[in-house]
């Protein structure tokens, strides 16, 4: 009986399969050529790969991830505790003060404080006067242009995808189960260990696992430092040693490594299934600290907001102010108003496609949705750039077909059709930054109940007009803040942009590209203010509505 | 539902109509791995003169990827490059055709053309070392060879061992010496290296001044560059300029390490004729001067003098080159890389 | 047997993944009719409520709603074309909504006066009229279920399925929402499915039965046949409960360690006749009455059992429950109306209410 194909049958499910699929596709077939140019290099390399740089590019790579990881996470951690349970002067303004770093692009972080730190910049120019030190070797300063500097770089920005998400998992903890648990006798920090946290370790393993997926795929930071990891290497010998198959080999083996970490992530969610209480609407009871508790807490908070946001903040500032005058540029308007049309379109349609795909899940299980779900996500491990490559192989492929067919049947060559168009770069967006989307947007739905749809669906709404009716005012909330970080996200990415955009179109990103990796970023200071201040908006919005949830 | 349709739909058809199908009529398409604001003025130039709008597209990453993607119906005409290697690696990829110009012919000499008329030089520049004045007396260094001596005595700046004009240097060693004893020598110079390679030529002599090393390796023109205050925008770095001495290596053997910028017609360039316009203007008197002027180069074309700057400290490019072929740095830059990444420069 | 049936259920069989859930259920159920399905949690009524609402696609068996098959393995009508409507522990009132539209929202085909016209018309039916500006989160659960309630019945449902829908409500509320819900329907002549664990709220709802376990239908029937008539032990027990006691068939009658008692059914699982099978015989805790000693020998009806001794007593403040012993092994439970009038320890006799009550027979 099951193997007769039935048309009413297919009919509820081959909708949402087929959608997923279209869109899984989409999300592979860039992937794929990468894939399949590892597979069949011209010229075969492998081998004097293993003998040579891999090994070396594997070593800083993972240097680098524990060196982040681990930092980010309990910095983040540690942020989000102290906001959410403790007291303090400020303590409203932190909480959203906290996810401020994430406007800056870890690139800019970099050059900026290269700027400041270096051994011409002006602190070791003062320490040198104080000390009356003349040389270099009269004394120890640390190169910030290391792995080191590289880890504090991606630390101070990436850390508030972990304190984005440890902060909201508390938020939702019932009071009552750490309440219970100190009534059984655990101190405030025995029921922060035992109960809050492991509460919190599903969120705290998603946003470490963002920021890894962040450092692995890093070009800008790890480029201006010299620090020699997988993507230094991915460009390396695509560029200098022209040989595209050995770094799409590199870029494949990244890739595995990426979706081993979500691999990992998923299995140490697995026996972590749990209904949080609905919202609870209880106001939280939080500590109030004082003395060197106090000062501690204060200082753990004040740490990243002061390094990572307000001092790059105010460097960068006085470096357009002073640059207003020689480097304003009119075309600084043309490159902003490019920056907010692809990103705002990018995230728009991410969103949507992140809708699909996720409601998709939500609905059905038949026709292998729940694979294209996960498949739909995988552009988000690919390096901006070399995803970018995987495009420009695709689009070119597809425009050639095109072209020869209508030209066999219709005499008609219409030329170039994606290859080169910003419907390509927003594609690559669309396809790179899904899993943000998809992320947030399965988090949302996963909080409305099966019976919201039941009660819907049985009040004669189709599957799609109760997603319209139902779920989209639902998760507004949630579909704006996937939005957002979208936005946020195209608004700082510089290889695959770089790469795709059309003749004579620059972004904010690309025009402090050229000047900053050239060692002028006084020049380009005016864009990245802009870039900045660009991001800020969003950071503070999505800030104040996680806030507004228990407030 | 319906507005956010029409929303996409419209988004999609505006995406698509801002595609490359809409160009003016006279244009040409350049894919350039210069930056472009060292060439922006001088297309400038060329557009008030010719009335042919000139559209860029500036990438580092990826460009042979997007021509040969784009094949047949590529809108890039021309690819202008700042080293030979990628330019013949565009050769080699079949990305270019042959110009048969009158013009390029004679203002160009053979050596610095391809044999086949697929790609030419526009600017030359020499790769030197530039010594403190402080620390290095004159004389004491006079080859690149020297810089390898494990009892050399001096801290050497330098940019990144995969920068281009780096790779170009090191295969010029291949050429002189075999790879073995290029292998050698780049790993003593590793040794001798005062700090971890980082920024651009400028930041190698900062480095000098700042008392970071003793010699910077560097390009002629950025000397040009740095001793102008960059037109008025990095006033500090006339003093870094003032600072060193530019030692023209080599002079008693082989001479200096020269490299090309230079420029290539695409196979499938739409608008070859005003392509071959610009290709030829880039080598007029006029663009030479500029390039001799404005960026420091050494021009192509015979008879064009080079700024008074280059003439003063430069010794009017008048010094003596390396005359290896252009197309066996190309042929030699791969295994550049490949030392590059065996010796772990920069570790 | 003149209505017609609005649905009906033929040997029907659902699983998840491996796990089958529902096992050939079949039953059917008339125009105005109102049934409960009953069973502990996990015995798949849930499930089978899903299933008719269209929200699972069936392994095999049939559904039938109305005249056209619903659910089949070859065919399955979306849950918006069923016409059926649903109602859920958690109300699932959409929170975006205010009432008003909340109970306007199956209503899309009207024009938007009449609509709400109607809206307002069913919202007074449940006595929610004057909160149709408000939102559902400043409602409590009751005023929520009734809100429900209104916006299932409003789009005019051929078949209400209700989930579990007094569960989260506290109890007195849920006993006069039960009593409230019921009289509405049956004044709308409105068809609905309960699903409950709560066995007061099955029986008081219900004209008829469905008692689930294991995904199987175990019994279906009316109230008092489901009461009086188990058709197994576990049914006997789920409904009603009570003391069971070890029997012994002799010469037509079961004698127990209480008594003996004639029996409807013979033996039949043993050889020999009707004589030496073994039962097992429930007694209802309010079947039973407990008396003095001295006084046994003056009732009529009672066959005079053993001498027995209260070892428990409870006072619920509404009745008395005491848990008896019988011969030493054997305990009964006895529940009384009003005050204790028996100390434990004290020495009683019972009296049955009934002279033949519900046994079956075990295997020796």
């Amino acid at each position: 009986m099951g193997s007769v194909v039935s048309i009413s049958k297919l009919r509820t499910w081959l909708p949402w399969a087929f959608t997923s699929w279209i869109i899984a596709l989409a999300v592979l077939f860039p992937i794929a050529m990468v894939v399949l140019q590892a597979l069949f290099p011209a010229d075969n390399i492998w081998g004097h790969l293993v003998e040579t740089t891999l090994p070396r590019y594997l070593e800083s790579s993972l240097i680098l991830m524990v060196g982040v990881g681990v930092p980010s996470a309990i910095l983040g951690v540690a942020t989000a505790w102290i906001v959410t349970r403790c007291e303090f002067i400020g303590r409203r303004y932190f909480q959203w003060a906290l996810l401020l770093p994430f406007a800056f692009p870890s690139y800019l972080l970099a050059y900026l404080y290269t700027d400041i730190l270096q051994y011409s910049g002006p602190m070791q120019g003062y320490l040198r006067e104080l000390f009356e030190w003349k040389y270099k070797s009269d004394y120890w300063f640390p190169e910030i242009r290391s792995i080191g500097g590289a880890m504090v770089m991606f630390t101070l920005t990436l850390y508030p995808y972990v304190y984005l998400l440890a902060r909201s998992s508390f938020l939702e903890q019932s009071d009552s189960a750490s309440n219970l648990s100190r009534l059984l006798g655990c101190s405030a920090w025995g029921s922060f260990f035992r109960v809050s946290l492991p509460a919190a370790r599903p969120a705290v393993a998603v946003g470490t696992s963002l920021v890894l997926m962040e450092t692995l795929n890093d070009f800008g930071t790890v480029d201006f430092f010299a620090v020699e990891t997988m993507t230094t290497g991915i460009f390396d010998i695509w560029l200098n040693r022209n040989n595209m198959g050995g770094a799409a080999q590199i870029a494949t083996l990244l890739m595995g490594m990426v979706l081993l970490l979500i691999g990992l992530e998923q299995i140490s969610r697995r026996n972590q299934r749990q209904y949080q209480e609905e919202g609870s609407r209880k106001k939280i009871e939080r500590v109030k600290l004082h003395g060197w508790l106090k000062v501690g807490a204060m200082s753990v908070v004040i740490f990243p907001v002061l390094f990572g946001f307000l001092i790059p903040f105010t460097v960068l500032s006085g470096y357009a102010w002073s640059a207003l005058e020689n480097y304003w540029d009119p075309q600084l308007y043309l490159y902003a108003m490019n920056t907010m049309l692809v990103a705002t379109v990018a995230a728009f349609l991410t969103m949507v496609v992140g809708l699909l795909v996720s409601y998709s899940k939500r609905l059905q299980s038949k026709g292998g949705v729940k694979l294209a779900h996960k498949f739909a996500g995988i552009g988000y491990a690919m390096p901006g750039a070399v995803l970018a490559v995987g495009v420009v192989i695709l689009f070119g492929g597809v425009d050639r077909f095109i072209n020869e067919m209508l030209d066999k049947w219709f005499d008609y060559s219409p030329g170039l059709i994606f290859s080169g168009t910003l419907f390509a770069l927003i594609f690559t967006y669309v396809v790179r930054f899904l899993a943000v989307a998809t992320g947030g947007i399965d988090a949302s739905l996963s909080k409305i109940k099966p019976s919201m749809d039941y009660a819907a669906r049985s009040l004669g709404e189709s599957s799609f007009s109760t997603m319209r009716k139902i779920h989209i005012p639902m998760i507004r909330g949630g579909l704006l803040t996937a939005a957002l970080i979208v936005f946020v996200d195209v608004m700082k990415e510089l290889p695959a942009t770089l790469l795709l955009r059309p003749f004579n179109f620059e972004t904010l990103a690309t025009h402090v590209y050229y000047f900053a990796s050239d060692e002028m970023l006084r020049e380009t200071s005016i864009a990245a203010l802009m870039i900045v201040l660009a991001g800020l908006g969003p950071v503070i919005l999505l800030s104040r509505s996680i806030a507004s949830s228990r407030e | 539902m319906k507005i956010s349709k029409i929303v996409t739909l419209g988004g999609v058809a505006g995406l698509l109509s801002l595609s490359s199908q809409t160009f003016a009529v006279e244009e040409v398409n350049i894919y350039s791995y210069r930056q472009p604001h060292l060439i922006d003025p001088m297309l400038q130039v060329f557009t008030n003169e010719t009335g042919i709008k000139v559209n860029t597209v500036y990438a580092k990453k990826g460009m042979v990827e997007r021509i040969k993607s784009e094949g047949e119906h590529s809108p890039a005409d021309l690819a202008l490059t700042v080293d030979i290697s990628r330019l013949a690696a565009l050769k080699n990829a079949g990305l270019l055709q042959a110009v048969h110009s009158n013009t390029l012919k004679s203002n160009i000499p053979t050596n610095l053309r391809d044999t086949d008329n697929e790609w030419f030089a526009l600017t030359q520049r020499s790769r030197v070392i530039m010594a403190s004045k402080r620390t290095v007396p004159e004389g004491a260094i006079t080859t690149y060879e020297q810089l390898s001596d494990p009892d050399l005595g001096y801290k050497i700046c330098m940019r990144k061992g995969s920068n281009a004009y780096n790779i170009s240097l090191i295969a010029s060693m291949v050429a002189a010496h075999g790879r073995d004893e290029a292998k050698k020598w780049l790993a003593g110079v590793n040794k001798n290296l005062g700090r971890k390679p980082q920024g651009n030529d400028r930041a190698q002599v900062g480095g000098v001044i700042a008392g970071e090393c003793d010699l910077a390796i560097a390009n002629t023109y950025y000397f040009g560059k740095m001793f102008t205050g960059n037109g008025g925008k990095n006033p500090e770095q006339i003093e870094w300029a003032k600072g060193v001495n530019v030692i023209f290596p080599n002079q008693e053997g082989r001479g200096a390490h020269i490299n090309i910028s230079g420029i290539g017609l695409l196979k499938h360039s739409p608008n070859k004729p005003n392509a071959i316009r610009l290709m030829e203007w880039l080598a007029s008197d006029m663009a030479q001067y500029m390039y001799a002027n404005e960026n420091f180069e050494f021009p192509v074309k015979n008879g064009v003098p080079s700024s008074p700057l280059v003439t003063k400290y430069l010794s009017g490019g008048k010094f003596k080159g390396d005359s290896v072929p252009l197309a066996t740095i190309a042929e030699y830059s791969k295994i550049a890389s490949e030392l590059v990444a065996e010796v772990g420069f920069g570790r | 047997m003149s209505e017609k049936n609005i649905l009906k259920i033929d040997n029907l069989s659902f699983s998840y993944g491996t796990q089958k859930v529902l096992n050939s259920i079949s039953f059917d159920l008339q125009q105005g009719m109102q049934a409960s399905l009953l069973g502990p949690s996990g015995c798949g009524k849930s499930t089978l409520l899903n299933v008719v609402a269209g929200f699972h696609e069936v392994d095999g068996g049939e559904v039938w709603i109305e005249d056209r098959v619903a659910s089949s393995a070859l065919t399955h009508i979306p849950p918006e074309q069923r016409n059926t409507g649903m109602i859920f522990q958690d109300y699932a009132l959409f929170p975006h909504l205010n009432i008003i539209d909340n109970v306007t929202f199956g209503l899309q085909s009207m024009p938007k006066r009449a609509a709400k016209t109607e809206g307002i018309k069913w919202l007074n039916l449940v006595r929610m009229g004057e909160f149709e500006s408000r939102f559902p989160h400043e409602l409590s659960g009751g005023q929520q279920q009734r809100v429900a309630l209104a916006r299932a019945l409003a789009a005019k449902p051929k078949l209400l399925l209700m989930d579990e829908p007094f569960s989260n409500l506290d109890a007195d509320l849920r006993r006069a929402l039960v009593r409230e819900v019921s009289e509405i329907l049956r004044d709308t002549n409105t068809t609905a499915i309960l699903v409950t664990h709560d066995q007061e709220e099955a029986f008081i709802f219900g004209d008829h039965i469905g008692l689930m376990r294991d995904g199987k239908m175990e019994q279906w029937g009316k109230p008092a046949e489901i009461y009086a008539k188990p058709v197994n032990r576990w049914v006997a027990d789920f409904v009603g409960g009570g003391s069971w006691l070890k029997g012994v068939n002799a010469g037509g009658s079961v004698s127990t360690s209480v008594g003996s008692f004639k029996l409807d059914s013979g033996c039949e699982k043993s050889q020999d006749g009707n004589d030496g099978c073994h039962f097992e015989v429930l007694l209802r805790p309010h079947e039973i009455d407990l008396i003095r000693c001295e006084s046994a020998s003056q009732l009529d009806g009672w066959n005079g059992g053993e001498v027995c001794r209260v070892v428990h007593r409870e006072f619920t403040g509404q009745e008395t429950r005491y848990v008896v012993e019988v011969s030493g092994s054997e305990k009964v439970d006895v529940t009384t109306d009003g005050l204790p009038t028996f100390e434990t320890g004290e020495e009683v006799k019972l009296a049955l209410k009934r002279s033949n009550p519900i046994a079956f027979e075990v295997a020796a």
